[in-house]
Protein backbone atom coordinates (compact mmCIF):
# COMPACT_ATOMS: atom_id res chain seq x y z
CA UNK A 1 0.00 0.00 0.00
CA UNK A 2 1.40 3.31 -1.16
CA UNK A 3 0.31 4.97 2.14
CA UNK A 4 1.84 2.86 4.75
CA UNK A 5 4.47 4.47 6.95
CA UNK A 6 7.59 2.65 6.55
CA UNK A 7 9.50 4.91 9.40
CA UNK A 8 8.27 8.41 11.09
CA UNK A 9 9.84 10.59 13.83
CA UNK A 10 9.23 13.76 15.06
CA UNK A 11 11.27 16.76 16.22
CA UNK A 12 11.05 20.27 18.00
CA UNK A 13 12.35 22.92 16.87
CA UNK A 14 13.00 26.08 18.73
CA UNK A 15 12.00 29.70 17.97
CA UNK A 16 14.91 31.91 18.06
CA UNK A 17 17.40 28.82 18.75
CA UNK A 18 20.30 29.85 16.03
CA UNK A 19 22.86 27.69 17.21
CA UNK A 20 20.51 24.41 16.81
CA UNK A 21 18.91 25.83 13.68
CA UNK A 22 19.47 23.42 10.85
CA UNK A 23 20.02 20.41 12.27
CA UNK A 24 16.41 18.60 12.16
CA UNK A 25 17.20 19.41 8.57
CA UNK A 26 20.75 17.65 8.54
CA UNK A 27 19.05 14.55 10.63
CA UNK A 28 16.42 14.05 7.75
CA UNK A 29 18.75 14.18 5.29
CA UNK A 30 21.18 11.91 6.72
CA UNK A 31 18.11 9.02 7.44
CA UNK A 32 17.08 9.40 3.62
CA UNK A 33 20.65 9.29 2.66
CA UNK A 34 21.58 5.93 4.54
CA UNK A 35 18.59 4.29 3.55
CA UNK A 36 19.59 5.12 0.06
CA UNK A 37 16.88 7.37 -1.17
CA UNK A 38 17.94 8.83 -4.48
CA UNK A 39 20.35 11.96 -4.30
CA UNK A 40 18.27 14.18 -6.30
CA UNK A 41 15.45 13.55 -3.97
CA UNK A 42 17.46 13.90 -0.80
CA UNK A 43 18.17 17.61 -1.82
CA UNK A 44 14.96 18.53 -2.49
CA UNK A 45 13.78 17.38 0.66
CA UNK A 46 17.26 19.19 2.72
CA UNK A 47 16.20 22.58 1.13
CA UNK A 48 13.15 22.11 1.61
CA UNK A 49 13.15 21.17 5.35
CA UNK A 50 15.98 23.33 5.98
CA UNK A 51 13.35 26.50 5.00
CA UNK A 52 10.73 25.15 6.93
CA UNK A 53 12.56 24.55 10.18
CA UNK A 54 14.69 28.15 9.86
CA UNK A 55 11.53 29.56 8.96
CA UNK A 56 10.17 28.37 12.45
CA UNK A 57 13.04 29.74 14.39
CA UNK A 58 12.96 33.23 12.47
CA UNK A 59 9.38 34.07 12.31
CA UNK A 60 7.78 31.71 15.39
CA UNK A 61 8.10 30.88 18.78
CA UNK A 62 8.36 27.09 18.63
CA UNK A 63 7.15 24.35 16.30
CA UNK A 64 7.16 20.29 15.69
CA UNK A 65 8.41 18.87 12.49
CA UNK A 66 7.06 15.19 12.02
CA UNK A 67 9.15 13.07 9.36
CA UNK A 68 6.96 10.46 7.47
CA UNK A 69 8.53 8.21 4.92
CA UNK A 70 6.02 5.72 2.80
CA UNK A 71 6.98 3.35 0.05
CA UNK A 72 6.44 6.25 -2.51
CA UNK A 73 6.95 9.88 -0.90
CA UNK A 74 7.87 11.69 2.06
CA UNK A 75 5.45 13.90 4.12
CA UNK A 76 6.86 16.76 6.23
CA UNK A 77 4.45 18.65 8.19
CA UNK A 78 5.51 21.69 10.34
CA UNK A 79 3.03 22.84 12.92
CA UNK A 80 4.47 26.23 14.79
CA UNK A 81 2.92 28.57 18.14
CA UNK A 82 3.65 31.71 16.14
CA UNK A 83 2.40 34.80 15.55
CA UNK A 84 0.84 33.01 11.60
CA UNK A 85 0.77 34.58 8.42
CA UNK A 86 -1.56 37.44 7.67
CA UNK A 87 -1.54 36.85 4.11
CA UNK A 88 -0.28 33.93 2.62
CA UNK A 89 -0.33 35.18 -1.17
CA UNK A 90 2.06 37.51 -0.46
CA UNK A 91 4.23 35.54 1.86
CA UNK A 92 4.65 33.42 -1.16
CA UNK A 93 6.07 36.15 -3.29
CA UNK A 94 9.59 36.04 -4.55
CA UNK A 95 11.54 38.71 -1.93
CA UNK A 96 9.12 38.91 0.46
CA UNK A 97 10.13 39.27 3.84
CA UNK A 98 9.18 40.55 7.33
CA UNK A 99 12.91 39.56 8.62
CA UNK A 100 14.36 41.96 11.05
CA UNK A 101 17.99 44.00 10.14
CA UNK A 102 19.68 41.61 12.53
CA UNK A 103 18.72 38.20 10.65
CA UNK A 104 19.34 40.08 7.07
CA UNK A 105 22.54 40.21 8.41
CA UNK A 106 23.18 36.77 9.11
CA UNK A 107 21.96 36.00 5.59
CA UNK A 108 18.04 35.29 6.33
CA UNK A 109 15.57 37.36 5.08
CA UNK A 110 15.54 37.18 1.28
CA UNK A 111 12.27 36.10 1.31
CA UNK A 112 12.77 32.80 -0.63
CA UNK A 113 12.43 30.10 1.77
CA UNK A 114 8.50 29.81 0.68
CA UNK A 115 9.13 30.04 -2.28
CA UNK A 116 11.97 27.37 -2.43
CA UNK A 117 9.57 24.74 -0.65
CA UNK A 118 6.87 25.34 -2.69
CA UNK A 119 9.52 24.65 -5.91
CA UNK A 120 10.92 21.91 -4.33
CA UNK A 121 7.82 19.76 -3.36
CA UNK A 122 5.46 17.83 -5.20
CA UNK A 123 2.65 18.72 -2.68
CA UNK A 124 2.51 21.72 -0.87
CA UNK A 125 0.23 23.36 1.47
CA UNK A 126 0.06 26.01 3.76
CA UNK A 127 -2.32 27.31 5.85
CA UNK A 128 -1.79 30.38 9.14
CA UNK A 129 -4.11 31.60 11.93
CA UNK A 130 -2.79 34.99 13.14
CA UNK A 131 -1.53 34.64 16.73
CA UNK A 132 -1.92 31.55 16.85
CA UNK A 133 0.23 29.94 14.43
CA UNK A 134 1.28 27.99 11.12
CA UNK A 135 0.77 24.83 9.37
CA UNK A 136 2.84 23.73 6.37
CA UNK A 137 2.33 20.22 4.65
CA UNK A 138 4.57 19.26 2.17
CA UNK A 139 4.90 15.69 0.00
CA UNK A 140 8.03 15.24 -2.34
CA UNK A 141 7.71 11.45 -3.86
CA UNK A 142 10.48 9.42 -4.25
CA UNK A 143 9.49 6.58 -6.54
CA UNK A 144 7.58 7.12 -9.63
CA UNK A 145 3.66 6.50 -9.14
CA UNK B 1 35.03 -1.70 -8.73
CA UNK B 2 38.05 -2.12 -6.72
CA UNK B 3 39.49 1.16 -5.61
CA UNK B 4 42.89 1.46 -5.81
CA UNK B 5 44.56 3.95 -2.86
CA UNK B 6 48.16 5.41 -2.03
CA UNK B 7 48.06 4.33 1.23
CA UNK B 8 49.08 1.91 2.73
CA UNK B 9 48.99 0.69 6.74
CA UNK B 10 52.56 -0.97 7.99
CA UNK B 11 51.10 -4.11 10.11
CA UNK B 12 53.87 -4.81 12.12
CA UNK B 13 54.25 -0.87 13.07
CA UNK B 14 50.86 -0.43 13.56
CA UNK B 15 49.51 -0.86 17.39
CA UNK B 16 45.94 -0.03 16.99
CA UNK B 17 46.20 3.69 18.70
CA UNK B 18 43.22 5.06 17.23
CA UNK B 19 44.64 8.45 16.06
CA UNK B 20 43.50 7.98 12.04
CA UNK B 21 40.18 6.42 13.12
CA UNK B 22 39.49 9.52 14.49
CA UNK B 23 40.51 12.16 12.00
CA UNK B 24 39.43 10.00 9.15
CA UNK B 25 36.92 12.54 7.59
CA UNK B 26 34.17 9.67 5.62
CA UNK B 27 34.94 7.34 8.42
CA UNK B 28 36.47 5.18 6.29
CA UNK B 29 39.16 3.34 9.29
CA UNK B 30 38.36 0.68 11.55
CA UNK B 31 40.24 -0.93 14.18
CA UNK B 32 40.08 -4.47 14.51
CA UNK B 33 42.01 -6.88 16.52
CA UNK B 34 44.70 -3.83 17.62
CA UNK B 35 45.34 -3.21 13.61
CA UNK B 36 43.68 0.14 12.01
CA UNK B 37 41.71 -1.18 8.32
CA UNK B 38 40.90 0.85 5.81
CA UNK B 39 37.62 0.89 3.59
CA UNK B 40 38.74 1.25 0.38
CA UNK B 41 35.03 1.95 -0.82
CA UNK B 42 34.75 4.70 1.87
CA UNK B 43 38.67 6.15 1.35
CA UNK B 44 39.09 9.27 -0.67
CA UNK B 45 43.26 9.54 -0.10
CA UNK B 46 43.43 12.74 1.89
CA UNK B 47 46.44 11.39 3.74
CA UNK B 48 45.20 12.99 6.83
CA UNK B 49 45.27 9.96 8.86
CA UNK B 50 49.37 9.35 7.66
CA UNK B 51 49.88 12.20 9.61
CA UNK B 52 47.84 11.57 12.59
CA UNK B 53 49.90 7.97 13.62
CA UNK B 54 52.34 8.51 15.95
CA UNK B 55 53.38 5.03 15.19
CA UNK B 56 54.15 6.65 11.49
CA UNK B 57 52.68 3.11 10.39
CA UNK B 58 50.94 4.78 7.55
CA UNK B 59 52.73 5.98 4.55
CA UNK B 60 51.74 7.08 0.76
CA UNK B 61 52.90 4.90 -2.32
CA UNK B 62 53.79 6.51 -5.24
CA UNK B 63 56.17 5.53 -8.27
CA UNK B 64 59.44 6.08 -8.05
CA UNK B 65 62.77 7.47 -10.36
CA UNK B 66 63.59 3.31 -10.98
CA UNK B 67 59.54 3.12 -13.10
CA UNK B 68 61.10 5.51 -16.22
CA UNK B 69 62.38 2.30 -17.17
CA UNK B 70 59.68 1.56 -18.77
CA UNK B 71 60.07 3.70 -21.40
CA UNK B 72 62.56 5.03 -24.05
CA UNK B 73 61.66 8.63 -23.66
CA UNK B 74 60.53 9.84 -20.68
CA UNK B 75 58.82 13.50 -19.88
CA UNK B 76 58.78 15.33 -16.48
CA UNK B 77 55.17 17.42 -15.79
CA UNK B 78 56.13 19.20 -13.20
CA UNK B 79 53.45 20.39 -10.52
CA UNK B 80 53.41 24.36 -10.25
CA UNK B 81 54.18 23.46 -6.35
CA UNK B 82 57.83 22.62 -7.47
CA UNK B 83 59.03 25.94 -7.99
CA UNK B 84 58.20 27.09 -4.99
CA UNK B 85 60.46 24.51 -3.04
CA UNK B 86 63.45 25.75 -3.65
CA UNK B 87 65.80 28.64 -2.38
CA UNK B 88 64.99 32.15 -4.29
CA UNK B 89 68.38 31.88 -6.44
CA UNK B 90 67.17 28.97 -7.82
CA UNK B 91 65.04 30.04 -11.41
CA UNK B 92 62.31 27.55 -12.79
CA UNK B 93 64.90 27.31 -15.70
CA UNK B 94 67.47 26.07 -13.28
CA UNK B 95 64.81 23.20 -11.88
CA UNK B 96 63.88 22.50 -15.72
CA UNK B 97 67.61 21.75 -15.87
CA UNK B 98 68.25 19.68 -12.88
CA UNK B 99 65.60 17.20 -13.94
CA UNK B 100 67.35 16.71 -17.04
CA UNK B 101 70.27 16.07 -15.03
CA UNK B 102 68.71 13.39 -13.02
CA UNK B 103 67.32 11.53 -16.03
CA UNK B 104 64.13 13.05 -17.61
CA UNK B 105 64.60 13.65 -21.47
CA UNK B 106 62.51 16.50 -20.92
CA UNK B 107 60.27 18.57 -19.56
CA UNK B 108 57.10 20.26 -20.45
CA UNK B 109 55.76 22.91 -18.12
CA UNK B 110 51.87 23.98 -17.96
CA UNK B 111 51.61 27.03 -18.38
CA UNK B 112 49.91 27.57 -21.87
CA UNK B 113 47.47 24.46 -20.43
CA UNK B 114 46.61 26.14 -17.49
CA UNK B 115 45.50 29.40 -19.51
CA UNK B 116 43.24 26.97 -21.89
CA UNK B 117 41.70 25.15 -19.04
CA UNK B 118 41.09 29.02 -17.53
CA UNK B 119 39.02 29.88 -20.51
CA UNK B 120 37.07 26.38 -20.36
CA UNK B 121 35.73 27.11 -16.77
CA UNK B 122 35.25 30.35 -17.94
CA UNK B 123 33.16 29.11 -20.35
CA UNK B 124 31.29 26.90 -18.68
CA UNK B 125 30.71 28.97 -16.08
CA UNK B 126 29.18 31.72 -18.18
CA UNK B 127 26.56 28.90 -19.62
CA UNK B 128 26.07 26.80 -16.57
CA UNK B 129 21.95 27.21 -15.85
CA UNK B 130 21.76 24.25 -13.07
CA UNK B 131 22.37 24.48 -9.09
CA UNK B 132 24.69 26.76 -7.38
CA UNK B 133 27.68 26.93 -6.15
CA UNK B 134 29.87 25.29 -9.20
CA UNK B 135 32.74 23.13 -7.39
CA UNK B 136 36.26 23.76 -8.85
CA UNK B 137 37.61 20.11 -10.19
CA UNK B 138 41.31 21.12 -8.83
CA UNK B 139 41.81 18.69 -5.92
CA UNK B 140 40.93 14.96 -6.38
CA UNK B 141 40.28 14.32 -2.78
CA UNK B 142 37.66 16.78 -2.64
CA UNK B 143 35.94 15.20 -6.03
CA UNK B 144 35.98 11.83 -4.04
CA UNK B 145 34.61 13.23 -0.81
CA UNK B 146 31.77 14.68 -2.89
CA UNK B 147 31.34 11.33 -4.58
CA UNK B 148 31.64 9.14 -1.20
CA UNK B 149 29.43 11.88 0.84
CA UNK B 150 27.82 14.46 -0.76
CA UNK B 151 26.46 12.67 -4.26
CA UNK B 152 23.85 15.28 -4.96
CA UNK B 153 26.81 17.55 -5.31
CA UNK B 154 28.19 15.21 -7.85
CA UNK B 155 27.07 17.49 -10.82
CA UNK B 156 27.89 20.66 -9.15
CA UNK B 157 31.81 20.20 -10.26
CA UNK B 158 33.17 21.62 -13.04
CA UNK B 159 33.35 18.37 -15.59
CA UNK B 160 36.29 20.23 -17.03
CA UNK B 161 40.48 17.92 -16.88
CA UNK B 162 43.22 19.47 -15.42
CA UNK B 163 46.11 21.08 -17.23
CA UNK B 164 47.99 18.06 -16.80
CA UNK B 165 46.15 15.93 -18.97
CA UNK B 166 45.65 18.28 -21.33
CA UNK B 167 49.25 18.63 -21.25
CA UNK B 168 50.05 15.07 -21.46
CA UNK B 169 47.72 14.10 -24.02
CA UNK B 170 49.52 16.53 -26.24
CA UNK B 171 53.45 15.78 -24.99
CA UNK B 172 52.60 12.08 -26.02
CA UNK B 173 51.80 13.08 -29.35
CA UNK B 174 54.67 15.52 -29.80
CA UNK B 175 57.61 13.53 -28.78
CA UNK B 176 56.22 10.67 -30.50
CA UNK B 177 56.24 12.29 -33.39
CA UNK B 178 59.76 14.32 -32.69
CA UNK B 179 61.74 10.94 -31.56
CA UNK B 180 59.66 8.16 -34.25
CA UNK B 181 59.03 6.48 -31.18
CA UNK B 182 55.79 4.80 -30.69
CA UNK B 183 53.21 6.24 -28.38
CA UNK B 184 53.71 3.79 -26.01
CA UNK B 185 57.33 4.40 -25.57
CA UNK B 186 57.11 7.89 -24.53
CA UNK B 187 56.21 7.88 -21.09
CA UNK B 188 54.74 11.37 -19.43
CA UNK B 189 55.16 11.14 -15.58
CA UNK B 190 53.63 13.63 -13.42
CA UNK B 191 55.73 15.35 -10.19
CA UNK B 192 52.72 15.34 -7.69
CA UNK B 193 52.38 17.19 -4.73
CA UNK B 194 50.30 14.75 -3.42
CA UNK B 195 49.65 11.41 -3.39
CA UNK B 196 45.79 12.02 -4.53
CA UNK B 197 46.81 13.06 -7.70
CA UNK B 198 48.47 9.85 -8.67
CA UNK B 199 45.69 8.70 -7.96
CA UNK B 200 43.66 10.74 -9.88
CA UNK B 201 46.16 9.53 -12.63
CA UNK B 202 46.09 5.99 -11.55
CA UNK B 203 42.37 5.79 -11.66
CA UNK B 204 40.82 9.08 -12.33
CA UNK B 205 37.27 9.64 -10.46
CA UNK B 206 34.99 9.56 -13.93
CA UNK B 207 36.40 6.39 -14.50
CA UNK B 208 38.67 6.51 -18.31
CA UNK B 209 42.55 6.02 -18.76
CA UNK B 210 44.76 8.88 -17.40
CA UNK B 211 47.11 10.57 -20.33
CA UNK B 212 49.62 10.40 -18.18
CA UNK B 213 51.90 7.43 -17.01
CA UNK B 214 53.10 7.67 -13.80
CA UNK B 215 53.09 10.03 -10.63
CA UNK B 216 56.47 10.60 -8.73
CA UNK B 217 56.16 12.33 -5.68
CA UNK B 218 58.13 15.72 -5.61
CA UNK B 219 59.70 14.71 -1.58
CA UNK B 220 60.92 11.38 -3.52
CA UNK B 221 63.61 13.31 -6.32
CA UNK B 222 63.95 16.58 -3.99
CA UNK B 223 67.52 15.77 -2.60
CA UNK B 224 68.65 14.04 -6.21
CA UNK B 225 67.22 17.30 -7.47
CA UNK B 226 68.14 19.83 -5.38
CA UNK B 227 72.14 18.78 -5.85
CA UNK B 228 71.59 18.60 -9.75
CA UNK B 229 70.89 22.00 -9.62
CA UNK B 230 73.23 23.18 -7.08
CA UNK B 231 76.28 21.36 -9.20
CA UNK B 232 74.73 22.75 -12.36
CA UNK B 233 74.70 25.91 -11.58
CA UNK B 234 78.56 25.90 -9.95
CA UNK B 235 79.74 24.22 -13.96
CA UNK B 236 77.27 26.78 -15.71
CA UNK B 237 75.94 23.60 -17.50
CA UNK B 238 73.54 23.55 -20.10
CA UNK B 239 71.83 20.13 -20.92
CA UNK B 240 68.50 21.68 -21.55
CA UNK B 241 67.61 22.38 -25.30
CA UNK B 242 64.32 23.04 -25.20
CA UNK B 243 65.51 26.81 -24.02
CA UNK B 244 64.51 28.94 -21.70
CA UNK B 245 60.70 28.77 -19.87
CA UNK B 246 57.85 30.51 -20.59
CA UNK B 247 55.60 30.90 -17.39
CA UNK B 248 52.30 32.53 -16.88
CA UNK B 249 50.78 33.47 -13.68
CA UNK B 250 47.96 31.14 -13.94
CA UNK B 251 49.73 28.00 -13.48
CA UNK B 252 51.66 29.22 -10.90
CA UNK B 253 48.78 30.74 -9.00
CA UNK B 254 47.04 27.77 -9.07
CA UNK B 255 49.43 26.05 -6.44
CA UNK B 256 47.98 28.57 -3.86
CA UNK B 257 44.69 28.50 -2.54
CA UNK B 258 42.50 31.00 -4.11
CA UNK B 259 44.69 31.17 -7.30
CA UNK B 260 41.36 29.90 -9.33
CA UNK B 261 39.37 32.45 -8.36
CA UNK B 262 41.70 35.12 -9.33
CA UNK B 263 42.50 34.50 -12.57
CA UNK B 264 39.29 32.82 -13.41
CA UNK B 265 36.90 35.60 -11.96
CA UNK B 266 33.70 34.35 -11.44
CA UNK B 267 31.12 36.89 -9.92
CA UNK B 268 31.13 35.42 -6.55
CA UNK B 269 33.78 32.90 -5.04
CA UNK B 270 34.64 31.18 -1.98
CA UNK B 271 37.76 29.31 -1.27
CA UNK B 272 38.11 26.91 1.51
CA UNK B 273 41.10 24.59 2.52
CA UNK B 274 41.53 21.24 4.74
CA UNK B 275 39.00 18.21 5.23
CA UNK B 276 36.74 19.87 8.01
CA UNK B 277 36.10 22.99 7.10
CA UNK B 278 35.43 21.95 3.37
CA UNK B 279 33.01 19.61 5.46
CA UNK B 280 31.02 22.01 7.10
CA UNK B 281 30.71 24.14 3.83
CA UNK B 282 29.79 21.09 2.22
CA UNK B 283 26.91 20.68 4.63
CA UNK B 284 25.43 24.27 4.34
CA UNK B 285 25.53 23.59 0.47
CA UNK B 286 23.48 21.21 1.02
CA UNK B 287 21.00 22.51 3.04
CA UNK B 288 20.66 25.43 0.62
CA UNK B 289 22.45 27.57 3.24
CA UNK B 290 24.66 28.92 0.89
CA UNK B 291 23.09 30.20 -1.89
CA UNK B 292 24.96 33.26 -3.67
CA UNK B 293 28.49 31.37 -4.33
CA UNK B 294 29.51 30.81 -8.11
CA UNK B 295 32.25 29.06 -7.68
CA UNK B 296 33.72 27.09 -4.80
CA UNK B 297 37.77 26.51 -4.22
CA UNK B 298 38.59 23.93 -2.10
CA UNK B 299 41.42 21.94 -1.49
CA UNK B 300 42.41 19.02 1.20
CA UNK B 301 45.86 20.90 2.03
CA UNK B 302 46.46 23.80 4.28
CA UNK B 303 47.03 26.76 1.61
CA UNK B 304 46.37 24.72 -1.82
CA UNK B 305 48.51 22.44 -3.47
CA UNK B 306 51.77 24.01 -1.61
CA UNK B 307 50.33 22.10 1.44
CA UNK B 308 50.92 18.70 -0.53
CA UNK B 309 51.72 15.98 2.09
CA UNK B 310 55.14 15.14 -0.99
CA UNK B 311 55.91 18.58 -1.09
CA UNK B 312 59.15 19.58 1.16
CA UNK B 313 58.84 23.36 1.65
CA UNK B 314 57.27 24.71 4.70
CA UNK B 315 53.53 25.31 3.15
CA UNK B 316 53.40 29.15 4.18
CA UNK B 317 57.41 29.67 3.33
CA UNK B 318 56.21 27.82 -0.33
CA UNK B 319 53.80 30.04 -0.99
CA UNK B 320 55.66 33.32 0.00
CA UNK B 321 57.97 32.05 -2.96
CA UNK B 322 55.65 31.54 -5.55
CA UNK B 323 53.98 35.09 -4.94
CA UNK B 324 57.96 36.33 -5.40
CA UNK B 325 58.22 34.43 -8.40
CA UNK B 326 54.47 36.00 -9.77
CA UNK B 327 55.55 39.29 -8.86
CA UNK B 328 58.90 39.03 -10.37
CA UNK B 329 57.64 38.30 -13.69
CA UNK B 330 58.30 41.04 -16.35
CA UNK B 331 54.49 40.62 -17.88
CA UNK B 332 51.75 38.92 -17.85
CA UNK B 333 53.05 36.00 -19.75
CA UNK B 334 52.18 37.76 -23.38
CA UNK B 335 53.66 35.14 -25.01
CA UNK B 336 51.67 32.32 -23.18
CA UNK B 337 48.78 34.18 -23.14
CA UNK B 338 48.72 34.55 -26.86
CA UNK B 339 49.80 30.63 -28.08
CA UNK B 340 46.28 29.66 -25.57
CA UNK B 341 44.39 31.84 -27.71
CA UNK B 342 45.66 30.52 -30.69
CA UNK B 343 44.93 26.87 -29.42
CA UNK B 344 41.45 27.01 -27.43
CA UNK B 345 39.04 25.10 -29.05
CA UNK B 346 35.98 25.20 -27.39
CA UNK B 347 34.52 22.10 -25.68
CA UNK B 348 37.85 20.50 -25.82
CA UNK B 349 38.70 20.09 -22.46
CA UNK B 350 35.68 18.22 -20.89
CA UNK B 351 36.21 14.82 -19.23
CA UNK B 352 35.28 12.29 -21.70
CA UNK B 353 33.02 10.61 -19.25
CA UNK B 354 30.25 11.84 -16.54
CA UNK B 355 31.43 11.65 -12.82
CA UNK B 356 29.26 9.29 -11.15
CA UNK B 357 28.58 8.98 -6.80
CA UNK B 358 30.42 6.03 -5.46
CA UNK B 359 28.11 3.38 -5.10
CA UNK B 360 28.18 1.80 -1.23
CA UNK B 361 27.35 -1.72 -1.42
CA UNK B 362 25.92 -1.41 2.47
CA UNK B 363 23.63 0.70 0.63
CA UNK B 364 22.21 -0.93 -2.42
CA UNK B 365 19.26 -3.04 -0.30
CA UNK B 366 15.77 -1.80 -1.26
CA UNK B 367 14.20 0.91 0.96
CA UNK B 368 12.44 -1.73 3.18
CA UNK B 369 15.56 -3.63 4.01
CA UNK B 370 17.33 -0.29 4.65
CA UNK B 371 14.61 0.87 7.04
CA UNK B 372 14.98 -2.42 9.46
CA UNK B 373 18.98 -1.51 9.54
CA UNK B 374 17.90 2.01 10.41
CA UNK B 375 15.47 0.77 12.86
CA UNK B 376 18.43 -1.91 14.35
CA UNK B 377 20.47 1.44 14.50
CA UNK B 378 18.37 3.83 16.39
CA UNK B 379 18.08 1.29 18.70
CA UNK B 380 21.06 0.77 18.89
CA UNK B 381 22.18 4.15 19.76
CA UNK B 382 19.20 4.71 22.37
CA UNK B 383 21.57 1.75 24.35
CA UNK B 384 24.92 3.29 23.71
CA UNK B 385 26.34 6.04 25.89
CA UNK B 386 27.63 8.61 22.96
CA UNK B 387 30.58 8.91 24.37
CA UNK B 388 32.90 7.89 20.62
CA UNK B 389 35.41 6.71 23.02
CA UNK B 390 36.30 4.25 19.59
CA UNK B 391 37.09 1.37 21.95
CA UNK B 392 34.61 -0.78 19.93
CA UNK B 393 37.36 -0.04 16.64
CA UNK B 394 34.58 2.54 15.07
CA UNK B 395 35.30 6.29 14.95
CA UNK B 396 31.96 7.22 16.96
CA UNK B 397 29.25 5.16 18.46
CA UNK B 398 26.59 6.19 15.71
CA UNK B 399 28.96 4.75 13.39
CA UNK B 400 29.70 1.65 15.70
CA UNK B 401 25.72 1.07 15.30
CA UNK B 402 25.87 1.62 11.79
CA UNK B 403 28.46 -1.38 11.69
CA UNK B 404 26.43 -3.55 14.23
CA UNK B 405 23.23 -3.15 11.60
CA UNK B 406 25.26 -4.25 8.70
CA UNK B 407 26.48 -7.04 9.79
CA UNK B 408 30.19 -5.73 10.53
CA UNK B 409 30.65 -6.02 14.18
CA UNK B 410 28.64 -7.29 17.30
CA UNK B 411 26.82 -5.27 20.01
CA UNK B 412 28.96 -7.07 22.43
CA UNK B 413 32.24 -4.84 20.83
CA UNK B 414 31.38 -2.23 23.10
CA UNK B 415 32.87 -1.46 26.33
CA UNK B 416 30.25 -0.51 28.03
CA UNK B 417 27.85 -3.61 27.08
CA UNK B 418 30.34 -6.12 27.24
CA UNK B 419 32.98 -6.37 30.88
CA UNK B 420 34.40 -9.00 28.69
CA UNK B 421 35.39 -7.03 25.83
CA UNK B 422 37.18 -4.33 27.78
CA UNK B 423 39.35 -7.60 29.61
CA UNK B 424 40.05 -8.53 25.90
CA UNK B 425 41.23 -4.94 25.36
CA UNK B 426 43.12 -4.74 28.52
CA UNK B 427 44.99 -7.64 27.67
CA UNK B 428 45.64 -6.31 23.71
CA UNK B 429 46.85 -3.35 25.12
CA UNK B 430 48.83 -4.66 27.89
CA UNK B 431 48.11 -2.15 30.41
CA UNK B 432 48.74 -4.28 33.35
CA UNK B 433 52.28 -4.78 32.07
CA UNK B 434 52.81 -1.06 31.98
N1 LIG C 1 6.33 29.97 10.26
C1 LIG C 1 6.06 31.26 10.03
N2 LIG C 1 5.46 32.01 10.98
C2 LIG C 1 5.19 33.32 10.76
N3 LIG C 1 5.50 33.97 9.63
C3 LIG C 1 6.12 33.28 8.65
C4 LIG C 1 6.43 31.90 8.79
N4 LIG C 1 7.00 31.48 7.63
C5 LIG C 1 7.07 32.53 6.82
N5 LIG C 1 6.52 33.63 7.41
C6 LIG C 1 6.35 34.97 6.81
O1 LIG C 1 6.47 34.87 5.40
C7 LIG C 1 7.55 35.67 4.94
C8 LIG C 1 8.21 35.01 3.77
O2 LIG C 1 8.82 33.78 4.17
P1 LIG C 1 10.06 33.21 3.37
O3 LIG C 1 10.51 31.98 4.03
O4 LIG C 1 9.69 33.14 1.94
O5 LIG C 1 11.14 34.37 3.51
P2 LIG C 1 12.01 34.77 4.79
O6 LIG C 1 11.94 33.71 5.82
O7 LIG C 1 11.62 36.12 5.21
O8 LIG C 1 13.45 34.85 4.15
P3 LIG C 1 14.38 33.60 3.73
O9 LIG C 1 13.55 32.38 3.87
O10 LIG C 1 14.77 33.88 2.32
O11 LIG C 1 15.51 33.63 4.68
C9 LIG C 1 8.43 35.85 6.14
O12 LIG C 1 9.22 37.00 6.06
C10 LIG C 1 7.41 35.93 7.27
O13 LIG C 1 6.84 37.21 7.33
S1 LIG D 1 45.02 20.41 -2.20
FE1 LIG D 1 46.42 18.81 -1.46
S2 LIG D 1 45.39 16.87 -1.90
FE2 LIG D 1 44.32 18.44 -3.08
S3 LIG D 1 45.35 18.36 -5.08
FE3 LIG D 1 46.40 19.94 -3.90
S4 LIG D 1 48.13 18.93 -2.93
FE4 LIG D 1 46.70 17.33 -3.66
MG1 LIG E 1 12.31 31.70 5.33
Amino acid sequence: MPGTELYQKEFFIKGGDFDKAGEVSTEIKSILKSVGINSDIVRKVAIATFEAEMNVVIHANEGDLKFILTPVEIRITVKDKGKGIEDIELAMKEGYSTATEEMREMGFGAGMGLPNIKKNADGFELTSEVGVGTLLKITIRHKKA
Amino acid sequence: MDFIHSLEIDQDKCCGKLHCMRVCPTHAIRVKNGKAVIDPVLCIDCGDCILACPQQAIKSITDSMRDLDKFKFNVAIPSPTLFGQFQMDIKPNDIVEGLITIGFDAVHEISVESELINMAIRDYLDEYKGPLPLISSACPVVIRLIQVAYPNMVKQIIPIQPPREIAAREVKKHYAKETGLKESDIGVIYLTPCPSKMIAIKQPAEDVKSHLDLAIGISEIYNPLFSAITKGKQNNNKVNKQGSLHQSRTSLSWALTGGQSVSIKPSRFLTVAQMPNIIRIFDDIEKGKIRDIEFLECYACLGGCVGGSLTVEDTFVARSKIQNLIASMEDEGEKVLEDARRKYKKGDYYISQQLEPRKNPDVLVSIEEQIIKMKIRENLVRKLPGIDCGLCGAPTCSAFAGDVSNGKAKVEDCVLLSAERLKELQDEYNTDKK
